[in-house]
């Protein structure tokens, strides 16, 4: 399809019709909010990722780990450990004293229920809480800390501490202490590694970590009893496990998160009042060795409170950002789901219909056409495109082609063909909507049909395609425009998208009445429908695409000829692709806002704004700038979360989209042979019309002046033999 | 009338087309192009928007650095 350029008008015309080339500064600014979004969305992700324990190393608990360096003072010691100092020091319960201490919470569910349990019992509990869900359920974090209970950090989100790198556990243990700090306004003097047990397991890979801790002023709390309330072995053996021997005091292990704890509360009514009845009292941690371990939960300090306020509004950031990416994906699936069922029944019956042998356009049509070719140094391509369309078979055909100010010779190209039918206008330069604006000026015949200079077509390509303009109410007609140079990746995925465009959503648009876009590349118009839509107009980039939209508004029917076939020059670099999407995509973002009225007018302009537009946003625009969401998501399922669901759920699409593509190969009867490219293709093409709509959104924001730029030609087209049809 | 391109049979009348060429033509003259959809000829909406752009990606890519420099430097501690 040909993307038309002119000469650079005088500075004192704001022409349009042009390639626009982005200006200096254009990149710049794509590239910074690329930069800083791609940044922002990586770092949601990552901290997400982070949240989910994903990054956490194998949590089954290490065997076998030689203990000898762990002190003989800590391993003989009492369960809450400070090795700060030269010499360790481990501190006991007091006799009929209970230490309950609940890991692994605040859980929205059990806590609460944990919480009354013990007010219900005047007992007080020490609370090692995950900073993660600290961050989640602040409310909880805060009741613990109005009710007298001990709080203490148990990680952000639960790793295997001894396996990770010393910084990593600094930041798992600094985060948890900010998001108590900031949640409760006090700070965290208690700690419990995860998967720890009583100091008798403790081995050589616990050191660094009680070291560390210590250091930063942490009293390691481990556990005499362990309730294992995580087997939910049964009320009674909950109460039996932590239960101690005699009057012995204890720091009982049980878990208030993490599953099903309706045994650890059941068990908490038996056990308290039991043990309360033989003497013991409940209280915590900190309460139990008051003066020999400093408070629990002191005042934080400025420092952890604004620490913490960081991390709670990036983790409630990164759970807004990675929901709405959802809730986009979702939307994104069930637009690309609704659009591939609706554009497959749609076509399907489309060609059922139109292939039908009664169908009929009305009685044939054989008045005479004017062909309008406008062209700028197009010395390449124009000849074979003139020479198919002054051989049309169809009677009276005149080609009119408008040299727009060509500086390589187009029009002694047309001229040195001596064709007796063909005719060169030279115009100044004007741009495309003004060369064919000439052209039809010029045309002597009522039918026009337009054609692009690097378009060749079929012998009965304009035959077929007037023939709809048997029907007086269709004032424009689109045929059907094929990718002529298929050599190349590029040439392939242009030929799978051109295939899949014309016989799946032309069809679609055609069912419904609102096709928003005659291709320049090949389109007949009645001159009445042309010059009640006003004519080519210069103030937008796809002048095909306001032609076509002013010709739905004028009251006339716009249809889709598929018979009539044409062989257009695909852009073959990547540069050439960018500019020509980039035209595209932004002429059509001006077209759409030009007739924006068409939404609420009355009669057809209406009725075509309320379909076309409509769907012309939902599946061109607002798709497109959601489809990437599919490939990132994807990788972000395949590497943090369930591989196998990620995995699945992108190959379904996959699949799908190979199914339509299959079908719109068969309604085109075109070989399958180049869907094998097709994965690649879309996640290309996903990429590629997703940045060229956000520079195109912001040229549009932006109000920028487009500058002109000449897309290479090459002349390479190779036609496959005619149709057997 | 000099070269003659078509005949017209009316009857007994006969018309004579003159060429295309020697058409009676003009060129129009427009005193104001319409101005391009979303064009800004002034540039102030181009410079607003730049500012804009730089001004939030910076103050976004300084908070991200922020927060990390706060987190790693509690866990460096």
């Amino acid at each position: 399809m040909s993307v038309y350029e002119g000469r650079r008008p005088a500075r004192t015309q704001p022409a349009t019709g042009s390639v626009g080339r982005p200006g200096r500064r254009g990149p710049h600014l794509l590239a910074l909010l690329a930069l800083a979004l791609l940044a922002l969305l990586t770092n949601m992700l990552l901290v997400e990722a982070y949240l989910r324990n994903d990054f956490a190393p194998d949590s089954e608990p290490g065997e076998g780990q030689p203990a000898d360096a762990v002190p003989a003072a800590v391993t003989t010691g009492g369960p809450v450990i400070d090795v700060s100092g030269a010499q360790p020091h481990t501190y006991r319960m007091p006799p009929r004293t209970i230490a309950l201490t609940f890991d692994d919470g605040p859980d929205p569910r059990w806590t609460p229920q944990i919480l009354d349990v013990l007010h219900r019992h005047r007992a007080q509990g020490t609370f090692f809480v995950l900073g993660s869900l600290v961050v989640r359920h602040p409310d909880i974090a805060r009741r613990i800390v109005a009710e007298g209970h001990d709080i203490g950090v148990h990680t952000f989100t639960h790793p295997r501490v001894s396996a990770l790198s010393p910084w990593l556990r600094g930041l798992e243990h600094a985060a948890t202490r900010g998001a108590i700090a900031y949640t409760t306004g006090r700070g965290s003097t208690l700690y419990r590694p995860p998967y720890s047990s009583a100091v008798d397991a403790l081995d050589n890979s616990d050191m660094p970590t009680l070291r560390e801790t210590s250091r930063q002023g942490y009293r390691t709390v481990l556990n005499d009893l362990d309730g294992e309330d995580w087997q939910r072995p049964g009320v009674e053996a909950i109460v039996r496990n932590a239960t101690p021997v005699g009057t012995a005091g204890a720091i009982v292990l049980l878990h208030d998160a993490g599953g099903d704890r309706s045994q650890t509360v059941a068990s908490l009514d038996r056990l308290i009042p039991r043990l309360q009845a033989r003497g013991y009292r409940f209280t915590t941690v900190s309460a139990a060795l008051s003066g020999r371990i400093p408070s629990a939960n002191p005042p934080a300090g400025f420092t952890q409170r604004s620490r913490g306020w960081a991390l709670v509004w990036m983790v409630r950031t990164a759970d807004f950002t990675l929901e709405a990416l959802w809730l986009l994906l979702f939307a994104a699936g069930l637009l690309f789901l609704g659009r591939t069922v609706l554009v497959v029944a749609a076509a399907l019956r489309h060609a059922r219909r139109r292939r039908s042998p009664g169908w009929s356009w009305g009685p044939p049509v054989s008045d005479p056409v004017s062909i309008v070719v406008p062209a700028f140094n197009e010395a390449t391509t124009i000849a074979p495109a003139v020479r198919s369309l002054a051989g049309s078979q169809h009677p009276g055909v005149e080609v009119i082609v408008v040299d727009d100010a060509s500086t390589d010779g187009t029009g002694a190209v047309v001229d040195s063909l001596r064709l007796p039918n063909v005719r060169v206008i030279r115009t100044p330069s004007g741009g495309k909507a003004g060369a064919l604006n000439t052209g039809v000026a010029f045309a002597r015949h009522d039918l026009i049909v337009m054609v692009d200079a690097d378009t060749v077509v079929e012998p009965d390509a304009v035959h077929r395609l007037v023939q709809p303009l048997a029907d007086p109410r269709i004032g424009a007609v689109s045929g059907n425009v094929k990718v002529g140079n298929r050599r190349g990746l590029l040439g392939v995925w242009q030929h799978i998208e051109y295939v899949v465009g014309f016989n799946l959503d032309r069809r679609l648009y055609d069912t419904l009445g609102c096709i928003p876009t005659i291709p320049g590349a090949l389109g007949a118009f009645r001159r009445r429908a042309v010059t009640d839509a006003g004519g080519l107009r210069v103030d937008t980039l796809a002048e095909d695409t306001d032609l076509t939209i002013a010709v739905h508004r004028a009251g006339w029917r716009v249809v889709f000829e598929e018979s009539a076939r044409a062989w257009t020059e695909a852009p073959t670099g990547l540069r050439q692709l960018w500019r020509q999407r980039y035209r595209w995509s932004f002429g059509t973002m001006q077209a759409l806002w030009k007739h924006r009225r068409a939404l609420v007018d009355r009669g057809p302009s209406g009725r075509f704004g309320r379909r076309g537009l409509l769907l012309v946003t939902l599946f061109s625009v607002l798709l497109p700038l959601l489809a990437p969401l599919l490939d990132i998501m994807a990788v972000y399922g395949l590497v943090f979360l369930d591989r196998w669901a990620a995995m699945i759920g992108w190959l379904s699409m996959m699949v799908i989209q190979a199914v339509t593509s299959a079908v719109a190969f068969r309604l085109d009867h075109e070989p399958l042979r180049p869907l094998w490219s097709l994965p690649l293709q879309q996640i290309f093409y996903r990429q590629l019309m997703y940045l060229v709509l956000l520079h195109s959104a912001l040229t549009a924001l932006s109000g920028k002046r487009l500058r002109w730029q000449k897309l290479r030609r090459t002349g390479e087209m190779s036609l496959p033999s005619p149709r057997a049809a | 009338m000099g070269r003659v391109t078509g005949r017209v049979h009316l009857g007994p009348v006969v018309g004579r087309v003159p060429p295309i060429e020697q058409a009676h033509t003009e060129i129009a003259h427009f005193e104001e192009l319409p101005k391009p959809v979303f064009a800004d000829t002034s540039g102030i909406r181009h410079r607003r928007l730049r500012r804009v752009t730089y001004a939030v990606g910076a103050l976004l890519l300084t908070v991200l650095i922020a927060f990390w420099i706060s987190q790693l430097t509690g866990a460096l501690r």
